[in-house]
């Protein structure tokens, strides 16, 4: 008698412990379920992304960009400046003494430090790295900051040389931005 | 019978919680599902609006009223703004009364074009009441202004506020 009680009570707890182990797997597949659930969501916050045309604009609006560098009497945009820099690389502004080709890596300088930021501004910023390379094909002017890993933009703007005896002038601007 | 009814309790408890189970995966896949989808449907919305936008941002940019004469263009090479007709329209009046209707057929509720470099004035081209949901798309463009046979640009940036269905 004692016996058969026993072996009953013996079953009793195996079922019991059988539901109880189920119940812990239920549970830990819905917490896992959750969590993956409010990762996946969390993944999905919006971030706002730099668009290639909006680079290609600002290139532009940066070429047409007058400078207060004058030559025969008339103020020089950066692209008239970038064409002189090519032709004649030690011609000189006339109503200020510095080389064309000085004052077109400045004014890039400055013009990406206002639109982009400085080098701890961009650490946080979503285009984090940029680097514009202007070439005849030789290197003219190469301007970078930042970091320069993730995606990227990049906008090319080739610059026909008016003259025969230069070449063309690529200015070539690329944003590194992260995801 | 004690011990029948016992274990088909225990029986009927295991399988209430498989379907406890089965039914929470089922929902937990279709959320996923509903997830994936809704992601889905709203990157095309905002790729869609986005173009439309952009579109939009050319358009505005390139109308006679607004963009530089063709002796300007030849000057500056690309297309650009005129300074001086946007400060006809930023002053209001009647010129901006009668584009009215064009910008609210395109759901554009705001147009402003600020210099940014250097920083200077900042232009009204249109506004009206905004819808309860918006978006503002920008780009920059150069800004001229013709003086005294002299071209002097600066770089500006165009805004547009859109009404989103």
């Amino acid at each position: 008698m004692i016996k058969i009680k026993s072996k009953k009570q013996s079953k009793n707890k195996k079922a019991q412990e059988e539901v109880f182990g189920f119940v812990i797997i239920v549970l830990i597949v819905m917490i896992i379920g959750i969590v993956f659930f409010a990762f996946s969501l969390r993944r999905s916050s919006e971030i706002i992304e730099p668009k290639s045309n909006e680079l290609n604009d600002l290139l532009q609006a940066m070429l047409s960009y007058t400078t207060n560098c004058k030559m025969n009497a008339e103020d020089l945009s950066i692209r008239q400046l970038l064409r002189e820099c090519n032709n004649y690389p030690t011609r000189q502004c006339e109503n200020q003494e510095i080389y064309m080709c000085d004052l077109v890596e400045d004014e890039f300088k400055l013009m990406l430090k206002e639109f982009l930021g400085t080098e701890s501004e961009l650490a946080q910023a979503s285009v984090h790295g940029y680097v514009l390379n202007i070439t005849n094909p030789e290197q003219l002017i190469a301007i970078e900051n930042g970091q320069f890993e993730g995606n990227y933009f990049l906008s090319s703007i080739p610059i026909p040389s008016l003259s025969a005896s230069s070449e063309d002038i690529i200015v070539e601007l690329t944003f590194y931005y992260s995801t | 019978m004690k011990r029948k009814n016992k274990k088909a309790q225990v029986k009927i408890q295991e399988m209430a919680f498989v379907l406890l189970a089965v039914v929470f995966l089922v929902a937990l896949l279709f959320l996923f599902f509903a997830r994936f989808q809704y992601s889905q449907l709203q990157e095309s919305v905002t790729q869609v609006r986005e173009a439309r936008t952009i579109t939009m941002l050319s358009v505005v940019a390139s109308l006679p009223e607004l963009r530089c004469s063709s002796s300007f263009s030849s000057a500056s090479e690309i297309a650009c703004i005129d300074k001086d007709k946007v400060d006809v329209f930023n002053k209001g009046g009647n010129i901006r009364k009668k584009y009215t209707k064009i910008w609210q057929a395109a759901q554009i509720s705001k147009i402003t074009i600020d210099e940014i470099y250097p920083e200077g004035q900042s232009y009204l081209i249109y506004t009206q009441e905004p819808g309860e949901s918006t978006e503002t798309y920008a780009t920059y463009i150069p800004l001229c202004e013709e003086t005294t046979g002299n071209l002097k640009c600066v770089v500006a940036k165009i805004r547009i506020t859109t009404n989103m269905p």
